[in-house]
């Protein structure tokens, strides 16, 4: 018996781990720590590389306005979209849970636009917040007002950004929320009817409460998502003719935009990037530990 | 001992089904099949059956047919093209450069970007081939060269820019659709702001002249003489004065629209009876107009812009990674495609494209282009690639081009969303703007 359980210690648990390791080590931990590398270099990608020590770290805290415009920018649009989508996330939820019919295929319909691809959302996004042909600018003009350039606008393109997260992230969080609310028990619910509580009592007395750890979860993967924004901005502020890096005003450039930028670019700085991209995974780090401290508090209480 | 026989087989087919999944792009066959797509990677040379070149670039109008007609003619020569977004190119070798994967045969580069390909040092000096730049249009190709001389790829046709109108809407608004009358009504830009005034009013508000401030920024900005670069200065305030204090004069006169350029919405303008002047290089006839208004033939025109001037261009380049035998080959299709009777021919006649090969770029009987039916029957070829060919000129190119182009289209599109913003207020933003997409410490913001 012991030689027996020996062997389940040696070799085979080794080479059945194996192939996620290599893959871990080679797809996952070597690019981060090349990243952490370069940051320290001056390097564009193609030329000599010059060791340049904790320059590209200064520079970002001491000379670049723009990654603090992009922080701004960052934070800006998350805490309008995010909030607005998990709050409706958990309205839809609780109102199409009881239903006794099309609860699937409401579900299917709000779930729809998360998989929807991001060029689509695009150009959906384009035709509703356009100012000659738009179709809420259309609408705003039936009802005796003046077209908004929505998507021209410096004040304005940042809430089409958020607007696009909420279009996108409501159904996802609804069916989070969906599942959460199958997994309260139905005593519960039936105690508080026993005990006199209204469907609006017992949407905020039992269903939020009980929701906590699904909605301290969203809060934290809306944390990382709204960091790593990229493709809602770039896709609706890219073209072949008129590009800008951070669309109007660059009102609408985020982290990730920044990085990519400073990557990317026709002049690009692979070495300053690679900084840029460490102080993101440390920012995502640091909120996602916040979140994490949240979740265990939960669990000790 | 046969479960474990079982085991150990079904343990193996795991892992060759994924080290298959993993695979490396060595599997000769599998890339076959999808060579259009995957060709980039896959320089190869077919052993003992003439040479595969392979070719990165977004301009499918052109690179398509010439391909085809070319591997026609030259059954021992195969082309690879794979499509890339325009704004993914320089990105793209950027990234294979980066990591050491394969670069293409050839590829197109914008010559907007010109200096930034320069920079890479990824490409053939084509003098080394025979390419003789006296044959060459002087502007283009002196362009294309480093200040050593060196020659980094051959611009694919001649870029003569000029204003394409619509007949219908000039006759009602100027009473008349004749290119001569308009052209000597259009002679200065206060001419287009002050007819832009009258058009809006008589309109009621509804046409511009222009539909997009960017548009009309884009067009001012080729047409600017002002070097973006002067040793290490930029030379932002004046170049941006130029551009930006005409859009404003023009803006204030209502004789431009607020369209996003490029954009779906703003290319359906074309087909549209609110808008009457676009800003058209000759590539622009088949990429826009005749694209946008296919129904349009017949009723569209083309007028020289008060400074005549070049805009866009594509160069075709060697890279020096490839093989000996595939650089020959290489410079023996721009060769054809540029120099050639074949070439240049279809190349005029399956893209619109009038090469730089002077030769022909002044040949009378040879720039006849095709599609002057579409504009109502003018000499168009005339009137791009003798009169304008002739007078236009080209400011040098900067490696940071690319900033200052985004930083254009930023202001242009805040000063029709503003219309109280001046240029003072644009100038400042711009260049707060610009010294943060500068990166380089030893450059100079004026």
């Amino acid at each position: 018996m012991k030689n027996k359980a020996n062997k389940y210690k040696g070799f085979w648990p080794a080479f059945f781990l194996a192939p996620f390791c290599i893959c871990f080590l080679v797809f996952n931990l070597f690019p981060i720590l090349y990243s952490f590398y370069m940051s320290f270099l001056d390097w564009n990608g193609y030329s000599e590389k010059v060791f340049v020590g904790f320059e590209n770290y200064i520079n970002i805290f001491t000379k670049d306005t723009t990654f603090w415009t992009s922080l701004v920018n960052t934070v800006k649009i998350g805490i309008v979209g995010f909030p607005i989508a998990i709050i409706l996330g958990l309205i839809f939820a609780a109102m199409i849970c009881n239903l006794k019919r099309f609860k699937n295929l409401l579900q299917t319909v709000n779930f729809l636009p998360y998989i929807t691809t991001p060029v689509a959302i695009g150009m959906i996004f384009t035709f509703i917040f356009e100012k000659h042909v738009g179709f809420l600018n259309r609408l705003i003009e039936a009802l005796g007002g003046e077209a908004i350039n929505f998507i021209g606008s410096p004040v304005w393109a940042p809430f089409v950004i958020s607007f696009m997260i909420i279009w996108k992230c409501t159904g996802y969080y609804m069916a989070m929320y969906l599942a959460g609310i199958t997994s309260i028990s139905d005593d519960v619910y039936e105690a508080a009817r026993i005990d006199g509580a209204n469907n609006v009592q017992t949407f905020f007395r039992i269903t939020i409460p009980l929701l906590k750890p699904v909605t301290i979860f969203l809060i934290i993967t809306s944390a990382i998502y709204a960091f790593q924004l990229f493709d809602e901005p770039n896709l609706l502020f890219t073209n072949q003719s008129s590009s800008t890096v951070g669309g109007p005003g660059q009102s609408c450039l985020t982290m990730v935009w920044n990085f990519y930028n400073q990557a990317f670019g026709a002049n690009p700085r692979m070495g300053y990037a690679s900084a840029l991209s460490c102080l993101l995974f440390l920012i995502i780090v640091v909120v996602s530990l916040i979140g994490l401290r949240l979740m265990n508090g939960k669990e000790e209480a | 001992m046969k479960k474990k026989l079982v085991g150990m087989l079904l343990t193996a087919a795991m892992v060759v089904g994924l080290v298959a999944g993993c695979g490396s792009s060595g599997g000769g066959e599998s890339s076959e099949a999808d060579s259009a797509e995957d060709s980039g990677t896959e320089a190869s040379e077919d052993a003992g059956e003439g040479v595969t070149l392979t070719y990165w670039g977004w301009d499918s109008n052109y690179y398509e047919p010439m391909f085809e007609a070319y591997m026609a003619s030259h059954p021992d020569v195969k082309i690879e093209a794979t499509a890339v977004e325009w704004g993914d190119m320089l990105t793209k070798v950027q990234q294979a450069l980066a990591s050491g994967s394969e670069l293409p045969t050839m590829f197109g580069m914008d010559f907007a970007l010109i200096e930034n390909w320069k920079d890479m040092d990824v490409c053939e000096d084509l003098t080394a081939y025979g390419f003789d730049k006296s044959e060459y249009v002087e502007i283009l190709v002196e362009k294309a060269s480093t200040e050593d001389g060196k020659v980094i790829g051959c611009v694919e046709n001649v870029c003569p820019a000029g204003i394409a109108y619509k007949r219908d809407l000039a006759k009602e608004y100027f009473g008349t659709d004749d290119p001569d009358e308009l052209s000597a009504m259009f002679n200065s830009y206060d001419a287009y702001a002050e007819k832009g005034a009258e058009v809006y009013d008589k309109s009621e508000g509804k046409v511009h002249l222009f539909h997009s401030g960017q548009a009309v920024a884009e067009w001012l900005y080729f047409a600017s003489d002002v070097e973006n670069q002067t040793g290490d200065t930029l030379n932002y305030t004046d170049k941006m004065t130029d551009i930006l204090s005409t859009l404003i004069k023009l803006r204030d006169a209502n004789a431009v629209d607020s369209y996003q350029n490029g954009t779906a919405e703003a290319n359906a303008t074309y087909a549209g009876s609110e808008h009457i002047f676009f800003p058209c290089p000759d590539w622009a006839i088949t990429y826009y107009v005749e694209a946008n208004d296919p129904d349009g033939s017949g009723n569209w025109g083309i007028i020289k812009a008060p400074v005549s001037y070049s805009h866009g261009g594509t160069c075709l380049g060697i890279t020096k990674q490839s093989t000996d035998e595939q650089k020959q080959a290489a410079f023996d299709f721009i060769k054809w495609a540029t120099q050639e009777e074949e070439g240049v021919n279809v190349a005029k006649d399956k893209a619109g494209y009038i090469t730089a090969y002077t030769k022909y770029t002044y040949d009378p009987d040879f720039i006849k282009r095709a599609d002057e039916d579409f504009f109502g029957g003018q000499n168009i070829s005339e009137l791009f690639y003798k009169e304008i060919v002739e007078e236009m000129d080209i400011a040098p190119a900067s490696p940071w081009d690319n900033s200052i182009t985004s930083v254009r289209n930023d202001l242009a599109q805040q000063l029709m969303d503003d219309k109280s913003m001046t240029l003072e207020k644009a100038l400042e933003i711009g260049q707060e703007q610009l010294e943060q997409l500068v990166t380089d410490d030893s450059i100079t913001i004026k």
